[in-house]
């Protein structure tokens, strides 16, 4: 067995990586995982990776988990946890 | 063992001074485009037949999931120009990955001939590491222990990594080449990703009215699943 190589290169970003693949705009807009984000305002929203602004905004995550999926089908959705935890509240889990 | 170039920390030269395989006057153009070397691309040097799909599948979510950007051959010309893109693309790599476990012969039609791809892009990869040893590194990747020792026993001395032909075998031999300083994912995690592709190809397939994996933008489409999935994969880490 050769002898590991020890790879300090930075992992790249989605956006870096979808670049360097050459892969065009509207392809890894379509690709790009989907998001329910907790607002502190008492909003869910649905935030598709690469976009500043929220696609949709609901009152419950049920709601917004659902439109995730009918944007997102069979495709992993993360979604934001609303417990405050030690850690403070930038955790995730799957839908 | 594999040829270990690059750990010198030697300044590179500028491109026009280092040496090439290729006279320069038939780089030039070829070069345009791939004219610097990708620190985290990996040239994968693979059959692009049905038996090896899986094992495809294998080494796009494995590279992926490690930090690395893979490049293939697919969607390259045919015919002088290819071999000019070949070799742009092998020197625009910083490794690459050859696999040799179809020595056999293809019987497929018009005739039943052995492959002789894998082994000729290897030599070029063999000659490109050797007149610019810093900036290549190369592997070899076999299914059948002892067997490259007759199939090319001109790379005597050369340990291939031995993946036995399965999923499990690819992913853990990259994991055992590439070691990252920082956040090395576990094998688990590999094989995760590797299910979400095979998952995800059936769909990918379907958009881009392909019949099999191997077109160029299938490819594509794979490596940003992957990254897609690694990603996630690292957030939902991060969250536990």
């Amino acid at each position: 067995m050769a002898p590991p190589v020890r790879i300090t290169t930075p992992i790249p970003t989605l956006e870096e990586f979808g670049e360097e693949l050459g892969l065009s705009r509207s392809r890894r807009r379509t690709l790009a995982p989907v998001f329910v984000e907790h607002r502190a305002d008492r909003e869910y929203v649905v935030r598709r990776q690469g976009n500043s602004k929220a696609n949709h905004v609901f009152a419950t995550q049920k709601e917004a988990v659902e439109k995730a999926r009918e944007l997102s089908p069979n495709r992993t959705i993360l979604i934001e946890r609303v417990r405050d935890g030690a850690d403070g509240r930038d955790k995730w889990r799957k839908a | 063992m594999a040829q270990m170039a690059g750990t010198s920390g030697a300044k590179p030269k500028p491109r026009e001074e280092r040496a090439s395989i290729f006279p320069a006057r038939q780089r030039s153009k070829v070069t345009k485009d791939l004219g610097r070397i990708t620190e985290n691309a990996v040239f994968l040097n693979i059959p692009y037949d049905q038996r090896f799909r899986s094992l495809y599948l294998a080494y796009i979510a494995g590279l992926v999931h490690l930090g690395f950007l893979p490049r293939v051959t697919l969607g390259l010309p045919s015919g002088a120009r290819r071999l000019d893109k070949i070799s742009a693309l092998i020197e625009s790599c910083r490794y690459s990955i050859h696999d040799l476990s179809r020595v056999g012969i293809d019987r497929n039609p018009p005739f039943a001939t052995p492959r002789f791809n894998m082994p000729f892009e290897l030599g070029l990869a063999v000659a490109w590491e050797r007149a610019n040893p810093t900036r290549h590194t190369w592997f070899v990747f076999e299914e059948k222990n002892y067997r490259i020792q007759k199939s090319l026993s001109d790379i005597n001395g050369t340990d291939p990594q031995i993946h036995g032909g399965i999923v499990s075998g690819v992913l853990r031999e990259l994991s055992n080449i590439f070691r990252r300083t920082r956040d090395q994912p576990a094998l688990p995690e590999l094989t995760s990703t590797y299910h979400t592709i095979s998952r995800r190809l059936p769909r990918i397939l379907a958009d881009r009215g392909a019949a099999t994996p191997y077109e160029a933008q299938v490819f594509q489409d794979l490596c940003y699943e992957a990254k897609v999935a690694a990603d996630s994969l690292m957030l939902l880490k991060g969250s536990r």
